[in-house]
Order: structure tokens, then sequence, then C-alpha cells
């Protein structure tokens, strides 16, 4: 087999960060080659500079043995290789074969260059002839499934000349079991074409099934490459790499003590996004929930805030039983979702700190009829940024203009200014520098003194440093529960990266 | 670096602020100016309280879209609600119980109803089922003006107008000298000012209006809010067609329809000084509307002239609001927008 495309000490940094430390990465001919790390790992950022959305700093990139300097996307397209990124966006309304082809259709050079829908198709039909793909293209993408989605983007990706390199990121972030099989399927006869394909995932049970070799990557660097026909390797080993050491003062001590139950949820079930869950949380302690994106956390955390309704199980507050339909609900039974989409979710972004924090409890600032008391307010908000620390110009600026870091600030703010009992963190610190990072972490912590704490969080390192007791969450089902002295990274990472099989 | 970008802020902001103010006032200015030079009736004392005559209508009907326009929606059909609501009320004055009528507060109270019914209408399809707002109020507004021709096949109704006291609602004073549609205008004003700019319920509504699912996830129930903001604008509407249809003493089918244009121009000035929708900033507006509408019909311009000036009016308001809101999505954008974001997913790879 040759080496069809190989990379050597690729740099790249971002202003005041490295994100990647001469990176070597080689790949063989028609083979597929999992790309595994962390978030943050830098996964994405290598494959980008492959795609030409990022440019390197240093290092050389060889396509078939020539040196080669891929600036833009266009130019990685015309050397051969094509991305197909996560989520792909397809137009619902347009068929298989229209979708393929957008932005590239096929004109007729006349007066007005029309769209030739003939040939287009039939140019579509060749491709999946070439591949034996069975599906069917005269269809509107939005009658397709969602493998079927995902096939009709990796055509879209392959109907560029000469494809030879194709890039998958994360692909399976969304299937099911059933679904992933298929696509696998498809990937093995890409394969045995002979496009070599680089798949990026952070699910080890994929890898074993559909790569042949993996490299792994942790800050920035490779740690390893390896081949799945023989066993160098396993899980546990794998997962210790893809950890490694980590910095453990942005933490604060692990000291909670569970006091009485505060919430209590038994057989909590939602269609197939969660599964039979029962747990249950205690003031005074940090329960960790973990889990990859698409194993149903952000469903729990929106089934707790009154925002999904479950189709089974029931919630507990305090010993009785509550109903939640819309966060309202949540609110007055003291629970308080920090959302992991700030921007969206989270924040009025257009109006000041002030009105912001605010929000959720506005009767504390104002008289019994309604009217706001401007005082109250301002002097209650100053108290929350000078609490959080919140660097901003005062109440009345637009938190628009604050940094991530302080935008999440003020998210939590208005929580603590719910005056919940119970709160529920999800990716507290997505997006969030490091300073800002620790400072969150240790505010979450005081909070969980007198409250409940509840934060869910794909960062498995942030569930395992910060909480007392840990629950990792599998496809929607509880896979592990145990207080966190009793358990290790190591566990932890697997269970949430394999169901623990 | 942090307090450098701090002063320029401050100095963004006071200019924001400021600026469109003064071109505002400029602009008013410019237009008096003209009107004083063209017509010598122009700045008399008669003609100013005519113009507040004009400002009452514009005005209070605007007020009402204002609340619209800040939970995020549009609405075009108060001004088709409005004839249902004035038909309505002329109809119990002038032809209910075989054309005996009943007196005036009952009948403005049965037409506000009228109004309010499509406000709720336009305000459960739009808040709880979610459909689209233009389409919906198009098609609610559509069916208000059906019906309104019910009442007497969209001919005018006039019997008992002159005596059943209705005219003095538009015409009477208070003290003698002070209109009473200028007395409503000015309470109803205040009383918008302060439920939009010092309650929590106006809180709610721009909550809802800049970001629905925040509101939401602060535990306010959007769909309340934008069905009370429909309620409000189709019962200003009303109001303001019925006081038009006293003021001419008959009720018409047609009377309301003026007043689409004019409310939406009036509104969009206001954004396009104050950047949202505020109660003072379309009181602005509404100002400025009424005096182009008073001052061209003092030089006897036909109505249609009119409707091209408001039509432009909006225009420029919607380009001026929209240059602004543009501008500010671009430095939110710069500032917490993707190169942070790249900044700080890498941080967490380094920590790690």
């Amino acid at each position: 087999m040759d080496t069809i495309l190989s990379m050597r000490g690729i740099i790249k940094t971002f202003p005041g960060v490295v994100a990647l430390s001469g990176v070597d990465f080689d790949l063989q001919c028609g083979e597929v080659h999992a790309l595994l790390g962390i978030n943050g790992a830098g996964k994405s950022t290598l494959v980008k500079i492959l795609a030409g959305v990022y440019q390197k700093d240093a290092g050389k990139i060889y396509l078939n043995g020539q040196n080669v300097e891929i600036h833009d996307p266009l130019q990685a397209k015309n050397l051969g290789i094509s991305t197909v990124y996560q989520d792909p966006q397809l137009i619902p309304s347009f068929t298989g074969y229209e979708n393929i082809f957008l932005g590239s259709e096929t004109r007729q050079r006349r007066i007005i260059s029309l769209i030739n829908r003939r040939e287009m198709r039939n140019r579509a039909l060749e491709l999946l002839e070439r591949f034996h793909f069975e599906l069917d293209l005269d269809k509107p993408v939005n009658k397709l499934g969602k493998v079927e989605k995902e096939i009709i983007a990796i055509l879209r990706a392959l109907s560029q000349k000469n494809v030879s390199v194709l890039i998958l990121d994360e692909p399976t972030s969304i299937l099911t079991r059933s679904e992933i099989a298929i696509l696998f399927e498809h990937i093995n006869i890409l394969k045995k074409n002979g496009i070599s394909i680089i798949y990026i995932t952070h699910r080890l049970e994929e890898v074993f099934e559909v790569a042949d070799k993996f490299t792994i990557l942790r800050n920035g660097k490779n740690v390893g490459t390896y081949s799945t026909k023989k066993t160098e390797i396993d899980t546990s080993q794998i997962a210790e790499l893809m950890l490694g050491e980590k910095l453990k003062q942005i933490y604060p001590t692990r000291e909670g003590l569970a006091k009485e139950e505060t919430l209590r949820v038994e057989n909590l079930s939602l269609n197939q996004k969660l599964n039979n869950c029962t747990f249950s949380a205690y003031r005074g302690e940090i329960l960790g929930i973990f889990g990859l994106v698409g194993s149903g956390f952000d469903e729990l955390c929106k089934i707790l805030f009154g925002i999904l309704q479950p189709s089974n199980g029931k919630i507990f507050i305090k010993n009785t039983e509550v109903r939640l339909n819309h966060p309202k609900d949540a609110i007055q039974n003291r629970v308080f979702l920090i959302p992991g989409d700030r921007q969206a979710e989270g924040l009025v972004l257009e109006e000041a700190v002030s009105f912001n924090t605010t929000l959720a409890n506005l009767k504390k600032i104002s008289t019994p009829l309604g009217l706001i008391k401007s005082g109250q307010e301002r002097k209650d908000t100053l108290q929350i940024i000078n609490q959080l620390n919140i660097a901003s110009l005062g109440p009345g600026q637009s938190v628009t203009y604050l940094s991530g870091g302080n935008q999440q600030k003020v998210v939590i703010g208005k929580g603590i200014y719910s005056d919940a009992d119970i709160y529920i963190f999800e990716e507290p610190t997505a997006g969030v520098d490091v300073g800002t990072k620790a400072s969150i972490y240790h505010l979450i912590r005081n909070l969980s003194k007198e409250k409940t704490v509840i934060c869910v969080s794909s960062d498995v390192d942030e569930i395992f440093s910060l909480c007392d007791r840990i629950i990792v969450l599998y496809k929607g089902q509880i896979v592990l529960e145990k207080l966190t002295k009793d358990t290790n990274l190591g566990e932890v990472l697997l269970y949430g990266l394999t169901g623990g099989k | 670096m942090a307090k450098r970008a701090k002063t320029d802020f401050e100095k963004h902001w006071a200019f924001q602020a400021v600026f469109p103010l003064l071109i505002f006032f400029t602009i008013i200015t410019i237009i008096i100016v003209i009107f004083s030079i063209l017509s010598k009736e122009f700045l008399t004392a008669f003609n100013l309280l005519q113009a507040l005559k004009y400002l009452a209508n514009t005005g209070i009907v605007s007020l009402g879209l204002t609340f619209v326009v800040a939970v995020g929606k549009s609405d075009i059909s108060f001004h088709y609600v409005s004839c249902f609501a004035g038909m309505t009320m002329s109809y119990f004055i002038g032809m209910f119980m075989g054309g005996k009528g009943i007196p005036p507060i009952p009948a403005i109270l049965l037409g506000l109803f009228g109004g309010l019914i499509f406000g709720i209408i336009n305000g459960i399809a739009i808040g709880k089922f979610k459909l689209p707002d233009m389409i919906t109020t198009i098609a609610v507004g559509s069916l208000a003006w059906g019906m309104a021709y019910l009442y007497n096949g969209g001919n005018y109704i006039y019997q008992n107008f002159l005596t059943s006291g209705i005219i003095q609602f538009s015409d009477g004073k208070l003290f003698g000298w002070l209109p009473f549609p200028v007395l409503y205008l000015f309470s109803f004003y205040i009383i918008g000012y302060i439920i939009l700019h010092c309650t929590t319920f106006g809180r709610r509504f721009y909550a809802t209006g800049h970001n629905p699912v925040a509101a939401s996830f602060s535990g306010i129930k959007v769909e309340h809010y934008i069905t009370l903001a429909y309620m409000i604008c189709s019962l200003m509407a009303s109001f303001s067609n019925m006081l038009m249809t006293a003021a001419q003493g008959n009720g018409n089918v047609k009377g309301g329809l003026v007043l689409l244009m004019p409310a939406w121009a009036a509104v969009f000035v206001g954004i396009s000084i104050f950047k949202k929708p505020t109660v003072y900033g379309t009181f602005l507006g509404a100002f400025l509307i009424a005096i182009m509408q008073n001052g061209f019909t003092l030089m006897h311009t036909p109505y249609y002239v009119m409707d091209l000036i408001i039509g432009i009016t909006l225009i420029f308001a919607i380009l001026v609001s929209r240059i602004q809101i543009k501008s500010g999505k671009v430095s939110a954008f710069k500032l917490s927008g993707k190169e942070f974001q790249l900044q700080s997913t890498s941080q967490r790879g380094i920590q790690k």
C-alpha cells in the first residue's frame, strides 16, 4: 500500500494558544484511518487544515509524494480532498440528486444558463453505480432517513472530480445503532473503490468496527498511531492516551457532603432519546452527569426544566411529585437550568446586563403591581456583578459586548438571582477561557454548599474533577453511577464512550 | 486594552443615542418651517389643535402596534379589525332594536369588544399555534373586513348619530379648550409608557421579542405576551376608528383603512431613532406623520399625495433602522462571535 497523504510537523496557533504542535500524520491508499481525541485535542483543526479552511503556520503536506500548499477549500477540492462535515446541511425540499449537485449544477450554456436536470440525474446515477449504492435520488431529502441523508452528503463530497481523500467528521453522532451499521457498509464499499478515508470520532467502539488504523491526538500532538487488526492496545489504554495528564489546579477540591435528597427522578423516558433513567440528587454535593453529544443529556436537562415533557416517568422535588409543563413551573419549584447554548437559550443579547440577570425573577425588583424599582434593580445587579466578578461597564451595558465567559456569568447570575434550590448546569464552560473556567468551577462548588447542583457535560475531565458523584449516560441509559472517589477517570470515559461493553 | 475598548464603547453609545434624535428634530424643524412658509394658517392656535386631532388618530393606533412590534411580530390586520369595531359601534347606535339604538358608552364598549375578539384570534393563532404572523393577520383582517360589511351591506350608518351624543366623544372639550381626543391620546400614551417601560410586563414583552427561546427559558410564557400584544393592538386600532367615526358623524366601512400606513410609519420612525420599538419613539413618529398630514391638508393637496409621502417616510424609516440594527450585529459578531470561540475551544485543548 502506498502512502497517499502525509503531513509532517504541522503547527497551528490561534491567538494565545497552540492548537497543533508538530503533528505527523500518514494516510495509506484505500484505508479508513480514524482520528481519536477528546474535545479540543486538535482533530478538527488538523482536518480543517487539510480541507483548506485554516492555513497551517508551519509543516509540510505531501499528496501522492508531492509537496502541496492548500490555501483555500476550493484548492483542497481540486486536489481531491473532500470533507463531509458534522450535521451536513441539505435542502429538505430538494431531491437527492439536486442536493448532490447543489452549487455545481450542470448548466446548459445558452442565452440563459438553464439547469440540465436530466444530465444531473444521470451523473448522480453514475455515481451510485460506481459505488454500488442503493438509494432513491428522486425523493425529496426530507422524506429520507438520517443515514440516507448522510450518504447523500457523502455522495455530494464524492461528486467532485477525482476524489482520493474523504474526510468524515463525526458522521455517526446522530445515528442509531442500526443506521450506523448501514453507514459502515457504505464506508467499506468506498474503501474497496480505493478512496482513503479519515474518520473523526470519539466513540471507541466504532474505531474497531470500521477503521484499519487509528491515530490519537492529545494537546495538539500525535501520541500514537495503531492498527486495529493487531491487539497492540486495549480500550482502557486508549482512554488513558486520549486524556494524558491534566491540569488539576483549576478545579476546587471535592468536598461535597450529601445532605437530604431534593430531586428524585424515576424511570424517566423520552421516546428513543432517554430510557428509564432513575437517579437522585442531594443538597450539598455536585452530581455530575457525563455523556457524549447525542447521549440524551440535553433532553434530560430539558425535561428537568419543563421544556420537554417525558413520555414516561416521574419527577419528585423534595418528595412531592411535580409536573413540569413549562420552565415557569420549574422555576416555581425552584429548579433552574443554566442552558448549554447561552446565546440562543440564555440571554437577551440586545438588552442590558440588569435586564438579563433579573429576567427570571422580576418579582424581586417590582412592586406588587408590577412597577419596576429601578434602584433596586441596579443595586441587586451590581451585587451580582461583584459576586461573580463580571467584567462589564455596569448594569446598563448591553450583554452583546461582553466576552463569552462573562456572558456565561450573566446567565449564572440570572440563575442565582432566581433563588432556586436545584441548579442544573449544562456544559457550563463550553467556549469559555481557562481563567473564567476556574472561577465558574469555584462558583459551582460554593453554590453546592447550600443547594443541589447537577452538572451535565460532555467534558469528562470537568465531570470527574469537579463532581462528587458521577452518573454516566450512554445512548439514553444510565450505565454507571458511582461516587467519584470510588471510580477513576478511565472508567468514566470508557463507560461514556462504549457503555461499558 | 480593556480600558480603551470601554471609552470607545461609551463614545459609540453616546453617538448612537443622540445623533439620530438630532437628525429627527432637524427634519421636524425643516418641515415646520416649510409648511409655515407655504401656508399662513399652519402656525395658528386653531390649526395646532387640529393637528393634535390628527395626532390622536395616528398616535393611538400606532401605540397599539408598538406592542406587537415589541414582541417581534407584525400585524397587518388592525385597520380591517378597526373597521369591524367601528361598524359594530355604529350598528348599535343607529340600527339596533329596529333603529332605536343604545347609548354611546355601551355601544363603544361593544365595538371595542368586537375588535378585541380579532386580536385574540390573531394572538392565539400566532402565539399558541405558531402560525406565520404576516399571512395569519392578512387572513384574520380579511375576515374582519368581510364581517364589517354584514352590518349594513357596506352602506353608511348615520342614524341617531346627531342625537345620541356620540359626536361629543370626538368634539367635546375638557375645561372648554382641551379636545377629548387629545386627552385620550395622552392618557393612553402615559399608560402605555408605564406598561412597556416601567413594569415587569414590559420587560417580558421585550424579552419575547428579542429572544423568545431565552425568554421561555426564564420562565416567561411567550405565547401569552404575544396574544396580549395583539389584543392591545386591535383594541387601540378599534378605539382610533371609533374616534374617526364619531368625528365624521357616520359609520363608514372603509373609514379605518387609512390607519395602516401611518401607524407602521410612526412605529418605524420610532425604531429608527431609538433602535427598538418604544412608546416615546412611536410618539415622535406619530408626531412627524401628523404634522405632515395636517400640513398637506392645509395646502389642499390631493389625498394620494399624502399616501405617497407616508409610503416614502416608511421606507426611509425602515432603511435607517435596518442600518443601525445591522451595524450593531456586525460589532456583536466581531466581539463575541467566531474569533472568540475559536480561541476558547483551542484553549480547552491546552489545559487537558
